[in-house]
């Protein structure tokens, strides 16, 4: 066995562009999966519209790839009638931020047991690079020609609302981060949420100012610094984990971490620990 | 045969209560009934109503233009559905409320002091109970025995310390229905036995 | 033998018991909430029971989506702008086959309307209401027990066809309380067919046109045919074993009334002077029944609680003129069908009065 054996690679190349960073997050998946023994006996995929939509179809699991925004209902619902699966959304930042930001605010506060990485690539890239909720203030898009003027949507704080969630900021990247935030969250007993920062060179890249997928690679390597240890929020450019207390009720099947549970307050660096 | 009784009233006055009640007594009297409480914006603060209509086969129609018996606890509601009674039909008003007759000559009018009553049995609340009694001495369309047995049903299961106050105003009610009445029709004689 | 007052709300919620149904999601809209609240009561008892209290009704089309793939039998009720927020999602479960049932209680619209007022008005709606080409299957009771089959009979259909289907009811027929006795009703019920998720199957659940291995196929129009022939070729045929409808009262009037649910209830003391005819299978259409009696009378007139949206359909399958007495604003009353019935002069003058006036 092997992280090979997780993907549909008769169907590669894939449907991405070139320099896309959503490979890079399917990767550290498909090896956290082999590492937890996560096959499709056990665990569902559930995606959103959305360029890392299509990721579910290039993994051997069954996928659910749901209408635009709608991943956590049917990601929290498939849990609730199958507490035993590990269920695993998959979709990116207009998905989970904007169209889908009502459920994103109510699946946090009924913390059921699933995670969720988010490709974050501040753009919507599948229908041609306009401005979003995750959109830095003042970048010029094909709908904000002028600059966009609102601040972008905090998903570490709205997050954070819960008292149990866990959130982990990285970037396609710093590769043991990512590895290490999907394992961690996975394992995590509840809400889940890594907010993975990731490049869309086609779309947002080239017309911010980047000549290729690698400078914007560079530049994540150049901004991003671990957050020191016993942060109890992440900076701006700043990669770790914040963790929640978890909530009492374990859902059924999942075992409390054992040895004490970490409160919030103790962001790890994340980097470099693999 | 089927017979309709319209409760209207104003809300907090019991009235879907006291239709609830006469459909549990029809079932317990192993009769066909069906129960429709009157839903509109008048629901929130303003009249209530609903309709209950017994009968020997099911009920076809959930909806009547003319009632055989109208129970009125405030004003609006005589106005309202005075006018729907059948000719030979039992008008019941709140005298407590209501002053004057509604003045049909082809229909039974029966004055209750159904609020004074209710407060002398202890809460506002038992007005239609009050009125179910009067309503079931002047029609026994279901046994008295079968409404304090449905009182009993329904009450029990969620207010069983107001058991006692709902069977007295009840038996209030039967007493009140047994008064001389206004209006020409010819009333059918009590039948507290049935 | 246990006779009891029910209510048509209950009624759909025991109903959708009674077929196996272990996952409600839901967000409370006037009339259907006793559904939701029924369902909340029912799950604290019955842990193998799920109920979700959602924050909008996207959400709860989602999720009952979600946890039919995940091999529950689910469902979800509402009221026209709750229904109206649901179509993306129904269009979705008609797409990748969810069996799931959307059980809609109408009440007078178009958006807030009149929210505690019965209506019929999302006929269409449940029809044509998701974007793009799909066939629904609809039920439309008309009393308390009715409710109770046909919640059955729809997670019956549901499984069968593989799709979503619609239980109709109204504001009026919700909050009806009729005598029934649940114990001396037959039903079958039909078993989940379709594998649950995380069987050992790689599968792709998609609203994308994809083929089989899950490469898209967004630009092949042939496969899209296949795919929607494939479809809609199963649901008819299904829709075949749940062809529900009633033809009587007077059939040799020469005047056939076509009304469904609560209006044909309120029909019903016109039973003497006209036929009947009431599907209650409202979609896909009975077409062959319709025609076939449609031939045996002069006038047709369609009593319903919206502006002609059955009458329009009826027109379009018989292909001659169809009268109308549309019931609006929540005026679900005898009177106003009587008087409906006299303008058309289907109905003598002197039948029409105020109300306590002879007939």
């Amino acid at each position: 066995m092997g992280f090979k054996d997780k993907l549909k690679e008769e169907l590669f190349p894939t449907i991405w562009c070139p320099g896309c960073g959503i490979g890079l997050i399917m990767t550290q998946l498909s090896l956290v999966m082999d590492d937890l023994g996560l096959d499709e006996g056990n665990t569902v995929l559930v995606t959103g519209i959305g360029c890392t939509g299509r990721m579910g179809g290039y993994m051997h699991f069954d996928a659910v790839y749901t209408l635009h925004g709608r991943t956590l209902p049917v990601a929290e619902a498939i849990k609730t009638v199958r507490p035993e699966l590990k269920v695993i959304v998959v979709s990116g930042d207009g998905d989970q931020a904007s169209i889908g930001g009502n459920h994103l605010l109510h699946t946090i506060r009924r913390n059921p047991d699933i995670t969720v990485l988010c490709n974050n690539n501040e753009i919507y890239g599948l229908t041609g690079g306009q401005a979003g909720p995750t959109t830095p203030q003042g970048t010029k898009t094909v709908s904000s020609p002028a600059g966009t003027t609102t601040t972008p949507v905090n998903l570490q704080g709205l997050v954070n609302t819960s008292p149990h969630a866990f959130y982990a900021k990285t970037t396609v990247y710093h590769q043991g981060a990512l590895r290490k935030a999907i394992r961690e969250a996975i394992a995590w007993p509840g809400f889940a949420f890594v907010d993975i920062t990731s490049q869309c060179i086609e779309n947002n890249g080239r017309r911010i100012g980047f000549p290729s997928a690698n400078e914007m690679l560079m530049h994540y390597k150049r901004e991003f610094r671990p957050a020191p240890p016993g942060s109890s929020a992440l900076e701006s450019h700043q990669l770790g984990i914040v963790r929640g207390t978890p909530e009492e009720r374990a859902p059924a099947g999942v075992a409390a971490p054992s040895g004490g549970s970490p409160s919030r307050g103790e962001a790890g660096s994340g980097e470099g620990e693999e | 045969m089927e017979r309709s009784v319209v409760f209207a009233g104003f809300g907090g006055q019991g009235l879907l209560f006291a239709g609830q009640v006469l459909a549990h007594a029809a079932v317990i009297d192993e009769l066909e009934v069906l129960w429709i409480p009157s839903y509109g914006p008048e629901m929130r603060g303003g009249t209530a109503s609903c309709t209950v209509i017994v009968g020997d086969e099911p009920i076809g129609s959930p909806v009547v233009d003319r009632v055989d018996v109208a129970v009125a606890m405030n004003p609006p509601s005589v106005a309202k559905f005075g006018r729907q009674v059948a000719p030979g039909g039992l008008l019941i008003a709140n005298s407590s409320l209501v002053e004057e007759a509604y003045g049909r000559d082809d229909v039974e009018e029966l004055q209750v002091p159904c609020t004074a009553l209710a407060r002398e049995a202890g809460d506002d609340r038992l007005v239609s109970l009050i009125a179910l009694g009067a309503l079931i001495a002047r029609r026994p369309i279901v046994r008295p025995a079968a409404v304090r047995a449905a009182i009993r049903k329904v009450v029990a299961a969620r207010q069983p310390d107001a058991l006692r106050a709902d069977l007295a105003a009840f038996a209030v009610g039967l007493r009140a229905g047994r008064e001389p009445v206004r209006g020409r029709a010819a009333a059918p004689a009590p039948d507290a036995a049935r | 033998m246990a006779r009891r007052l029910l209510q048509g709300n209950e009624a759909v919620l025991l109903g959708a018991l009674r077929a196996g149904a272990t996952y409600y999601a839901g967000y409370p809209i006037s009339p259907s909430t006793e559904i939701l609240m029924r369902a909340s009561v029912h799950a604290a008892d019955h842990p193998e029971f799920r109920f979700l209290q959602a924050e909008d009704e996207i959400a709860s089309a989602n999720a009952i989506i979600g946890a039919s793939l995940a091999g529950a039998k689910s469902f979800t009720a509402t009221s026209g702008p709750g229904f109206s927020l649901m179509q993306e999602a129904i269009g979705y479960a008609h797409k990748v086959g969810v069996p799931c049932v959307f059980v809609d209680v109408q009440r007078v619209g178009p958006a807030t309307g009149m929210p505690t007022m019965p209506g019929q008005g999302d006929i269409l709606q449940s029809r044509y209401g998701s974007s793009g080409d799909y066939t629904s299957l609809v039920f439309y009771p008309s009393s308390v027990v009715e409710c109770y089959r046909y919640a059955v009979e729809a997670f019956n259909a549901a499984e069968e066809s593989l799709s979503p289907v619609v239980l109709l009811t109204d504001a009026f027929i919700a909050h009806l309380n009729e005598v029934v006795d649940l114990d001396a009703i037959e039903v079958e019920v039909k078993e989940r067919t379709l594998p649950a998720l995380a069987s050992g199957q790689t599968r792709l659940f998609t609203g994308v046109l994809v083929y089989a291995d899950g490469e898209p196929a967004t630009a092949d129009a042939d496969e899209y045919l296949r795919q929607y022939e494939e479809a809609k070729a199963r649901r008819l045929t299904i829709a075949e074993r749940y062809a529900f409808h009633e033809y009587g009262w007077n059939t040799e009037a020469e005047t056939l009334l076509i009304a469904y649910g609560i209006t044909r209830r309120i029909c019903q003391p016109l039973a003497s002077h006209f036929a009947l005819w009431r599907p209650v299978r409202i979609w896909p259409v009975l077409e062959r029944e319709l025609r076939e009696v449609a031939a045996r009378h002069r006038n047709i007139v369609v009593v319903e609680g919206n502006d002609g949206q059955y009458a329009g359909v009826v027109e379009r399958v018989l292909r001659r003129d169809v009268a109308r007495v549309p019931l609006l604003g929540g005026r679900m009353s005898l009177e106003a069908v009587r008087e409906g019935l006299a303008r058309l002069g289907l109905l003598a003058p002197e039948a029409v009065g105020p109300a306590g006036a002879a007939r």
